[in-house]
């Protein structure tokens, strides 16, 4: 096949050859077309360091970290606060790293919302995400953030969210997208966070959860 | 009783009181029994260009509708289909329980959300209570902000007006702990169950990239 294309190129080629010189070159603007296949790769590691999980927000020294049966190890499980006292505020630590990868040359927007409110599963109530659940900068390593660090709150998302339930991962599908958490012109980047958790005074006791969900856009 | 004996007890009285007051053990007394936070974040939009005397860089931000394809005619420009993202969920959880104490110091605003332009002041009538819930006589309040917002944006940029009953003239601004030599400022002294309102008001300096900033207002309830 590539031999008869071949052929019938140069036949082509030999005929043009032989065709008598135009007298004028006419020039004209050549539009180009093409798809741009998007790469856009999201890895989401829990718990990414040694020394992750839950200290109560003091000033000065710091507890030991320590965190719920859902958080067995590095790499591994939930962001589990483990018990906590309503009332109480708490960091913790090492909580996520999301490691970008696209082939946008003008970069990316991540955004980062609750897919619901913080769920009491023991008798169905409701504190607002929005403020319960907060985000922190924080380092692949030597984490110092405390309790008390300046953090920004995650808020309920707007768009329609599919599962969601405490074991089926949730998808939100955006129409419009929110504020993004963060925003780079590289391709590709790397964000490490600490969460904090603002128990309401009045917060019945049980177990509460709140999926998280991130998401990549290119620019 | 003889003078010499009277002498001697006013002796021994002077020196437990000096021991009272400048021993740490028997001064701890007063301990700390609460501390709470409310994070104050702000929303801030950049000044206009107008307004910038000195020549702040602001960063625009570029939209850019979806494109599957791109023309090529005269400059070479690629745009990546914008529909295509990534997704991924993480679980937060957390085993609650309640507590006793909970209410001993409490607001009823965990977080304040204030939205202001660059080179402006916002003030907040009444942004949230302070609620001291104890039947304790003299115990001690004090605040301050934790951290400033930013290097070119400080916690003093944060004033308050705290009052039970009638704001005060003017507002103060929030000493910053982590620049305050690690002291707060003292609120007040009072007994019993007491409500604050907390005025708040937020000067943004001209040069104040846009962003959301964040601080928190700090709590210690003391007797």
């Amino acid at each position: 096949m590539h031999r008869l294309i071949g052929g019938f190129t140069a036949i082509a080629m030999v005929i043009a050859s032989l065709a008598p010189a135009s007298a004028t070159v006419a020039s004209d603007t050549n539009t180009v077309k093409w798809m741009a296949t998007s790469i856009v790769r999201l890895t989401l590691t829990p718990n990414y360091s040694a020394g992750y999980g839950s200290i109560r927000a003091v000033f000065g020294t710091q507890p030991a970290p320590t965190h719920g049966v859902d958080a067995p190890s590095v790499g591994n499980g939930a962001v589990d606060f483990g018990s906590v006292l309503a009332g109480n505020s708490y960091i913790y630590r090492y909580a996520v790293h999301l490691n970008v990868f696209t082939n946008s040359a003008t970069g990316f927007n991540l955004y980062g919302e609750g897919a619901a409110d913080f769920f009491n599963q023991s008798d169905s109530s409701t504190t607002p995400v929005s403020q319960t659940v907060f985000y922190v900068h924080s380092t692949a390593t030597g984490d110092a953030n405390t309790g008390f660090t300046p953090g920004l709150p995650f808020q309920n998302t707007t768009a329609p969210v599919t599962g969601g339930g405490f074991a089926t991962p949730p998808t939100i599908t955006y129409g419009g997208y929110p504020a993004p958490v963060a925003s780079t012109a590289s391709p590709a980047a790397d964000f490490y966070y600490d969460y904090e958790l603002k128990v309401p005074p009045t917060a019945t006791g049980g177990s509460y959860f709140v999926w998280i969900v991130y998401t990549v856009v290119p620019q | 009783m003889n003078a010499r004996l009277r002498v001697a007890l006013w002796i021994f009285f002077a020196v437990c009181v000096t021991a009272v007051a400048s021993d740490p053990v028997l001064a701890s007394l007063v301990q700390q029994r609460d501390q709470i936070a409310i994070t104050v974040v702000v929303n801030v939009t950049p000044a206009p260009v107008s307004l910038q005397r000195f020549g702040s860089s602001v960063v625009g931000h570029e939209e850019r509708g979806s494109a599957d394809e791109v023309s090529v005619s005269g400059r070479i420009r690629q745009t990546i289909v914008a529909q295509a993202s990534a997704q991924q969920p993480v679980r937060v959880e957390a085993n609650v329980s309640p507590n006793p104490n909970a209410t001993l110091l409490y607001s009823d605003q965990p977080i304040v959300t204030i939205n202001a332009t660059a080179g402006t002041t916002v003030a907040v009538p009444c942004a949230y209570h302070v609620n001291v819930h104890t039947t304790a006589n003299n115990w001690q309040i004090k605040h301050g902000v934790s951290n400033d917002f930013a290097s070119d944006f400080v916690g003093g940029n944060l004033a308050n007006d705290t009052y039970l009953l009638t704001p005060a003239p003017t507002s103060t601004p929030f000493i910053v702990y982590a620049r305050n030599g690690g002291v707060w400022a003292p609120l007040g002294t009072n007994s019993g169950i007491k409500t604050y309102c907390v005025d708040l008001t937020v000067k943004v300096p001209i040069a104040v990239a846009g962003g959301a900033y964040s601080t928190n207002a700090v709590y210690t309830l003391y007797w």
